[in-house]
């Protein structure tokens, strides 16, 4: 019986690949068309027949206050360890932080795009002492300790303008902050504490995309939150294009 | 992991590629200069192969010299089958062998190059054996402006070679 499963399973695993490659790849009768069973007339070379999304990755910084986040936290060992504070018992107007910021879209019309949109920055922060209502107390640490974390789905439209595009977008989506300190219990034990702050991010971002061939961009991004317009951030994006220009050079 | 990422998007951004250039069609050495037009952003290059009792396989590439998107249409092009000697011959038209209507109305992308391969029908063949094809592709591309690009003709080679020779096929009005 355990024979059997085992080639069943073997099988089911062999039978995986077997499909995906006579869904995506040629059965050679001969490259003529007409003549085999895939390499579809037009594909690699028209605008019909290709699809239209970006890959890009950057850097980005950003700035955001603490004020008026609600943190809640725990400790990373055993025992009644969770906490919460007001962003504004850390004494912090605003934080820096800096980090990579990770991007795909693709166009549903010529002009409008979907995508999704992953940043993370991480920065110093120097908070002052916080007494929890749990009973804890929360102290520096040093180092990186600062994070900002963003996740969204994008929407946007691009403007050919030539050489360059000028992309008016939003993110719609969670952006996620969080910091580490020590914490101290009421009993004097010290321990590692993390704190976060997750909030809903509605982000218009504009950009301007500098092409650097038929299918790579550089562009400098800047946006704010709409919910929190102190909070900003601006970043440099590299951008692989699966189609030149993105199908349009110029309006 | 994002390092490796990001060192490949900056490659991608930083790379030489332009994307196609002009006259480019004819680096892969099938495609015979005499064999080429331009018509307006696009260059397009034939080459015809005979290989045995099998039907005639004219093979196209063609690149887009423009950032913009072109319309690219195959169906306008007309071939011509002639016997006889040039000048004095017989004529009939050929065709693509399409069976799944593949061949339609495109946009080749700008600065993009492709090339197709495609059977020739000769539902004629009681006429005799075809001793030279032309193609005329005046109207191939819709958008090019006043476009009078002569007819891309191949001749029967002297030798068994398979691969006919562009020629200069006095075509008959």
């Amino acid at each position: 019986m355990k024979r059997l499963l085992a080639a069943l399973g073997v099988a089911f695993v062999l039978a995986i690949p077997a499909t995906a490659s006579a869904h995506d790849e040629c059965v050679e009768v001969s490259d003529v068309v007409g003549e085999r069973k895939c390499g579809r007339y037009g594909s690699g070379w028209s605008a019909e027949r290709g699809f239209r999304f970006v890959l890009g990755g950057g850097l980005w910084t950003s700035s955001v206050s603490p004020i008026g986040r609600d943190f809640s936290g725990k400790t990373t060992e055993k025992g009644p360890s969770e906490y919460t504070y007001a962003g504004s018992q850390l004494g912090l107007d605003r934080v820096q932080s800096f980090g990579f910021d990770m991007r795909m879209h693709g166009f549903v019309t010529p002009a409008l795009y979907l995508g999704l949109d992953w940043s993370m920055g991480l920065g110093v922060a120097k908070p002052n002492e916080v007494k929890t209502s749990e009973g804890w107390t929360l102290t520096q640490r040093t180092g990186l300790r600062w994070m900002h974390v963003k996740v969204a789905p994008v929407i946007g439209v691009r403007i050919p303008l030539g050489r360059i595009s000028l992309r008016l977008e939003t993110l719609v989506g969670l952006e996620i902050i969080g910091l580490s300190q020590y914490a101290v219990d009421p009993s004097g034990s010290m321990k590692h504490g993390n704190a976060s702050h997750v909030s809903f991010l509605l982000e218009p971002r504009a950009a301007v995309d500098l092409w650097t061939g038929p299918w790579s961009t550089i562009t400098v991004w800047g946006s704010t939150n709409a919910l929190r317009t102190s909070d900003g951030s601006v970043g440099l994006l590299f951008s692989f294009h699966a189609t030149p220009y993105d199908g349009k050079f110029s309006l | 992991m994002h390092a490796r990422w990001l060192l490949l998007l900056l490659l991608a951004a930083c790379g030489p590629s332009r994307g196609y250039q002009a006259r480019s069609i004819l680096h892969e050495g099938d495609i015979d200069a005499r064999a080429m037009r331009t018509l307006g952003c696009v260059d397009v290059g034939f080459g015809l192969r005979f290989v045995g009792n099998e039907a005639p396989m004219l093979r196209t590439r063609f690149g887009n010299r423009c950032p913009e998107p072109v319309v690219f249409d195959l169906t306008r092009v007309r071939i011509v089958g002639h016997s006889g000697h040039s000048g004095t011959d017989k004529t009939r038209a050929l065709a693509f062998d399409d069976p799944r209507a593949e061949v339609v109305t495109l946009h080749l992308d700008g600065v993009t190059e492709g090339m197709e391969k495609l059977r020739l029908v000769d539902d004629g063949k009681a006429g005799g054996a075809l001793d030279a094809i032309c193609i005329h592709v005046d109207e191939l591309v819709p958008e090019a402006p006043d476009t009078h690009a002569g007819p891309v003709c191949f001749a029967r080679p002297a030798t068994a070679s398979p691969e006919w020779q562009v020629s200069e096929w006095k075509v008959s009005k």
